[in-house]
């Protein structure tokens, strides 16, 4: 391939360089020097999450694939993430959430996305490369370990070779091509009220989410809703069960 | 041609028919014994010189100190067999004039090529049911060559199947499968060395990656998958260690099956030093290509998918999970989280989702080959799968999407301090400390008071769903049995 670069001529005056040129060094950088594209580039359809708020401010409208995107943990970030996952299962296409930690509740796991739960960091590590190398998922999600050094970059070029998103929840931003903060809003839940005006149910709450690449840097609020913990021993549906403890 | 052996002395000299087979198998490639008729012993001699066979047989036979033997040679089991145990002519001394009238010859009367031979003898020699033999007494049919003249019709319309069966008998057709279809060999390899002997793993792993070449090659030529493996190594002292490798699913790649080769030799403990290795496929499926659907829009990486979920399970074990909520008050013992091998649809198969791949059978034939072979087994199809991955349909059923804040657990409880307050009739927190730093409590709602078990591990908590100054939400719990405070989980 041949690419023209701009040269002096012998006046010392850069002569003008042809648009199909650009086109043709973009495309020479983008195949060098994969990590040193834009984020907005688009090399692939981005993996849309579903939430059209967040949509909007992802560069592309949607996480990018072949590339990793690093999302810091809680503020709500799994609940955007699950949302993503269903929508990559919803567009028939495979998301798997790779749960180090455990921490995902069974009652609220929802068919669809691949669930894997790594007995040890070593193992989500070595599970997450294997997943984003194969290339069938559309959507892995790292959930629980953190990521290091080598480590990242074996898994950056994991993604890269498979050409799915990725997504590690995780405060360490390095060799991340795009980066996501969402926070809680600390006054905006809604409750709904009992007789004594205490706060008995929680409806909904608005989440700050901050997008942020190479040139990019983009923020929405989103409203979602929150479920309820399922109380058992209820006696009617929603009401917690108030007997047995001794006071 | 079939050669056929019988002594009316067979359980009296030879504890067992078996024993002579290896005997038998220094003139014949095939030899297999049968029960029937007091011990029947069968030497295949088809596409070979059936009469010289059966004269080294008889001469084996006498070198073991068995001279009362019957030998019957024809092209049909049954004429073999009559003439081997109800035949006149047949005995040592007549053998070579016995294997020459026995060969099959038209009957008058009829258009298929029936053993003359056995024309003359009485229909009681095809052994019939006693009130078939009725029938045909009544009929006036006392030989085989009487039988097998009738027409076909006439004996299927006055005697039935068993008529007809014994009529095919008389006539010399005889469609019973007395020697097995010889199996194809599995792919199998082996290296042996003499001068040193091996105790390192790489090392090892080095002469295995060589025999995998040679066994994956022969797979790919043959159109199969393994899905088990043996390795035996032959020790220094003699003895032969012998272990199982078995994929998650059925395949042929060498680079798969050296990482699960590895992983064996890296667990195994060698007693001795390694002096030889042999590798073979212990169990092996049909290699046939899916249908592709072309509303499946992940048919294209469907392969590679389970060949990843399948390597997952291979290295980490069943960590595909869903989840089986049960009703427990108590929301971290509500769920069980099982192997997921209908991958995606959230259903468990009821048999675990292995299918058993059928090894090879230790078959009564002393066939005299080496290993033994597969028997046929079905193609892989996509319920049998190891790791079945999902049709990605075009028109997806799974709802659309929302975000919502959900909540997350953490293993095992974590004890906080806990500053609180009197609210009405019970107490709220209103600050915690974890891990050193205090989080102010904005909301709470609760308490929600689960208690239980009493009779065994009881637990009595009350619940409190927190907002923190922070902006998220807590799940923290009072152990009203231990009076401690916990954080349980969190919204997210």
């Amino acid at each position: 391939m041949s690419v023209v670069v701009p040269v002096l001529d012998g006046r010392r005056r850069p002569r003008l360089m042809p648009a199909v040129s650009i086109a043709a060094l973009r495309e020479l950088i983008e195949q060098r020097f994969p990590d040193a594209t834009p984020a907005n580039w688009r090399a692939a359809e981005p993996v849309a999450t579903g939430v059209g708020p967040l949509d909007r401010i992802l560069p592309g409208g949607g996480l990018p694939r072949g590339q990793l995107t690093v999302w810091t943990p809680q503020g709500g970030a799994c609940s955007m993430l699950r949302a993503a996952c269903r929508s990559a299962v919803a567009n028939s296409e495979r998301a798997v959430w790779i749960d180090t930690a455990g921490t995902v509740v069974g009652a609220f796991w929802e068919v669809g996305p691949f669930l894997v739960q790594p007995k040890s960091r070593k193992d989500a590590l070595k599970g997450a490369e294997e997943l984003l190398r194969c290339g069938g998922f559309a959507l892995v999600v790292l959930d629980g370990t953190e990521p290091e050094g080598t480590e990242m970059v074996r898994l950056t070029r994991a993604v890269r070779e498979g050409g799915g998103a990725f997504v590690a929840i995780t405060p360490h931003p390095s060799l991340a091509k795009l980066r996501m903060e969402s926070k809680i809003i600390p006054h905006s839940y809604r409750w709904t009220h009992g007789p004594f005006d205490d706060p008995v149910e929680v409806q909904h709450a608005t989440i700050k989410v901050r997008a942020r690449a190479a040139g990019w840097n983009a923020s929405a609020e989103i409203t979602v809703p929150i479920i309820p913990h399922d109380v058992r021993l209820s006696l009617e549906p929603g009401l917690a069960d108030r007997r047995g403890l001794p006071r | 041609m079939f050669v056929c052996l019988w002594s009316p002395a067979w359980r009296t000299v030879a504890d067992s028919l078996a024993d002579l087979s290896p005997a038998l198998l220094t003139v014949a490639p095939r030899v297999v014994t049968e029960e029937r008729r007091g011990g029947l012993v069968w030497v295949d001699a088809r596409g070979l010189d059936a009469e010289h066979i059966a004269r080294s047989a008889l001469e084996v036979l006498r070198g073991l100190g068995l001279s009362n033997v019957r030998v019957g040679v024809g092209d049909a089991p049954i004429v073999a067999e009559v003439w081997a145990t109800a035949g006149t002519g047949n005995w040592e001394q007549g053998t070579e004039a016995a294997c020459s009238s026995l060969r099959a010859a038209p009957v008058p009367r009829s258009p298929f090529p029936v053993p003359s031979s056995l024309g003359s003898l009485p229909v009681s020699v095809l052994e019939p049911d006693p009130a078939l033999a009725a029938l045909l007494d009544g009929i006036g049919v006392e030989t085989c060559g009487e039988l097998a003249a009738l027409a076909g019709e006439s004996v299927e319309v006055r005697l039935g199947a068993d008529g007809v069966r014994l009529w095919k008998l008389a006539r010399g057709d005889d469609d019973r499968l007395v020697f097995s279809p010889i199996p194809r060999a599995l792919p199998h390899a082996s290296l042996e060395w003499s001068d040193y002997v091996l105790t390192d793993t790489e090392r090892l792993l080095f002469s295995v990656n060589a025999l995998l070449g040679t066994v994956c090659e022969k797979l790919i030529d043959r159109g199969s998958l393994a899905r088990e493996m043996t390795l035996e190594l032959r020790l220094a002292s003699g003895n032969t260690l012998t272990q199982g490798i078995r994929a998650g699913r059925a395949t042929a790649s060498r680079k798969t099956w050296l990482r699960l080769a590895r992983a064996a030799l890296e667990r195994m403990v060698l007693p001795a030093g390694v002096v030889g290795l042999t590798l073979y496929a212990a169990a092996v499926v049909t290699d046939e290509g899916n249908q592709g659907d072309l509303f499946d829009r992940g048919f294209a990486t469907a392969a590679a998918t389970e060949a990843a979920l399948a390597s997952l399970a291979e290295e980490q074990g069943d960590v595909v999970v869903v989840p089986e909520n049960t009703e427990h008050p108590l929301v971290e013992r509500r769920t069980k989280w099982v192997g997921n091998r209908e991958s995606g649809t959230g259903r468990r198969k009821a048999d675990g989702g292995r299918r058993k791949a059928v090894k090879p059978n230790k078959s009564t034939a002393a066939s005299g080959e080496q290993p033994a072979a597969p028997v046929p087994i079905r193609p892989p199809s996509a319920g049998t799968r190891p790791f079945p991955v999902p049709r990605l349909s075009v028109d997806s059923q799974i709802p659309a999407p929302d975000s919502r804040l959900t909540l997350y657990l953490l293993p095992t409880p974590r004890a906080i301090e806990a500053r609180t307050e009197s609210r009405r009739d019970h107490i709220v927190p209103t600050a915690y400390r974890d891990g050193g730093a205090w989080y102010g409590i904005l909301s709470v709602a609760g308490p929600d008071r689960v208690s239980g078990e009493r009779w065994g591990e009881g637990y009595a908590r009350e619940y409190f769903r927190c907002i923190v100054d922070d902006g998220g939400m807590v799940w923290l719990y009072r152990d009203a049995r231990a009076d401690g405070w916990y954080i349980h989980g969190w919204w997210d």
